[in-house]
Order: C-alpha cells, then sequence, then structure tokens
C-alpha cells in the first residue's frame, strides 16, 4: 500500500546503516591485525552510500505529473540540475572503499612481522575515530527507525479519524 | 474467505449503485489508488484485501523466519509485522464501517 512506502525508504536506510556498522566493527576488530589476505597490516575500510529510486511506477507518475517538482534557486547558485530526479529516493551501499593512508609504524624488533629496520606496520586505524563514527552510524539507524515509528503513529492517527 | 466477501458486498453495492449513479466522486482522490482499485467499490474491497492477506503472508513468513533463525535483518521482519498490523487495522475499520453502514439500512423501516 502506498501510504507504507516510507517504512521501506525507511527499511533502505537500516540496512545501510547496519552495512555500515559491519565495516566498523571490522576496523575495531582488525585495529591490532598485521596480516591480512592481500599482505601487509589490515587497511582501514569505509563505506559509500548511494541514493537510489526508491519506486519507478511512483517516480515516474511524480516526474510526469507534477508540476511543482522543480528545484527553485533563490541563492542563484547556478543550474545544478534543475528537477530532482528521481523525486523519491532511497539509500543503498554502492561501495566498500579502503583507506590507503600509510600503516602506523611501531618500533618493536621481536615482532614475526617486524621489518629489516625493527618496524612492525600496524593499521591504520584509530580507535577513537571508529568510536565516533560507530556513535553516528547507531544514531542514524536511531533516526530511522523513529521516522519510521512517526510514520506509524501517522497512520494509527489516519485509522482513528474512521473509528 | 475473499469469494464469500465478494458476494456478500455485490449483493450489497448493487443495490446501492442504483440509489447512486456518481460513484466517481466516492471514489479516492489519487491517481494511484484509481487505477489500481478498479471501478467498482467491491473490486476495490476485494483488491485491499488481497494485498492485505499478501502482508498477512509476508509477516507470517518473516515471524517464521525470526523464530528459525533465519533472518538477514532484523529491522526488515520489524517492518515487514508493522505493515501488516497497520493494514490489518486499516481493514478491520473499514469492515466495521461497511457493517455500520449495512446495519443502518437493514434498520430501515419499510
Amino acid at each position: 500500500m502506498g501510504f507504507l512506502s516510507s517504512f521501506d525508504i525507511n527499511g533502505y536506510g537500516l540496512s545501510a546503516q547496519r552495512a555500515r556498522i559491519n565495516v566498523i566493527s571490522s576496523n575495531i576488530a582488525n585495529a591490532n591485525t598485521t596480516r591480512t589476505a592481500e599482505g601487509g597490516p589490515y587497511r582501514r575500510q569505509e563505506v559509500l552510500f548511494k541514493a537510489v529510486n526508491f519506486d519507478e511506477v511512483l517516480n515516474a507518475e511524480l516526474e510526469k505529473n507534477n508540476d511543482s517538482l522543480k528545484y527553485e534557486d533563490p541563492l542563484k547558485e547556478g543550474e545544478r540540475g534543475k528537477v530532482p530526479t528521481p523525486p523519491v529516493m532511497s539509500v543503498v551501499v554502492d561501495k566498500i572503499v579502503r583507506d590507503d593512508s600509510e600503516p602506523k609504524m611501531k618500533y618493536d624488533p621481536a615482532h614475526p612481522d617486524a621489518d629489516s629496520k625493527g618496524y612492525v606496520a600496524y593499521p591504520n586505524i584509530n580507535p577513537v575515530v571508529e568510536m565516533a563514527d560507530l556513535i553516528e552510524a547507531t544514531r542514524s539507524y536511531q533516526a530511522n527507525v523513529s521516522a519510521v515509528q512517526s510514520v506509524k503513529t501517522m497512520v494509527e492517527n489516519a485509522i482513528s479519524i474512521m473509528s | 474467505m475473499i469469494s464469500g466477501v465478494k458476494s456478500w458486498i455485490n449483493f450489497d453495492t448493487d443495490q446501492i449503485e442504483q440509489l447512486g449513479n456518481n460513484k466517481q466522486s466516492i471514489m479516492p482522490i489519487g491517481e494511484n489508488s484509481k487505477k489500481s482499485a478498479g471501478d467498482t467499490f467491491s473490486e476495490m474491497l476485494v483488491n485491499s484485501i488481497q494485498e492485505l492477506n499478501e502482508s498477512q503472508k509476508v509477516s507470517e513468513r518473516a515471524m517464521a523466519d525470526l523464530a528459525s533463525g533465519n533472518v538477514k535483518d532484523l529491522h526488515s521482519a520489524a517492518i515487514a509485522i508493522d505493515k501488516a498490523e497497520l493494514t490489518m487495522k486499516t481493514m478491520v475499520e473499514v469492515r466495521n464501517k461497511a457493517l455500520s453502514a449495512y446495519k443502518e439500512i437493514t434498520r430501515i423501516q419499510m
């Protein structure tokens, strides 16, 4: 039913944030990993989100029959797209990218993975940054849940008009 | 169950349609509903009951997946169940309305 489509939109959001939390968990878990299948220390990963056409039928209908779908440009910021296409978008995980910044070098000659100078390459992961990202992802998840709950309350209110 | 409802509704609406020929004005506002709903009230009702049936099935599957540990995302199960709940609530309200209208008609003194 049409009035429940925002459930699905936020459902995508929830899935995306969950994927993000998985990646952050992987970063935290591997904060000290010096061996990987691709060789060298573990490298930090990050997710990229991408907006997707939520409902092709609905969006085609909106684009065809809705003349309010035109951006106003009060600040004259330039022509960056005249209309929102598609009008209703949801989110998916587009890619998981690797952060190729320099690994942290620690002096530890006794370590099996130490190089000839006695330095060990540790992952380029800052646990503080990861924790901040984790909190952000959790809050985003929470925001999506709140949106779902709001829609639910709205629909329930609408139903209560009938009774 | 659906066919039973259909016959019951048909019995009812055939008479109602004779009373008021302007059913277009009663039909819902959005272009979406106009397309999917068919043109008679009974078809609309049957369609929405079928939709309700679908969402109930989806929610049943989601609950079975939850119970058996097959679920990939907890929230998708929760959303499916929420949807089924809301659709059910809507249908119950519509049924109540239809029934009270029917009762109102049966109470007419001849």
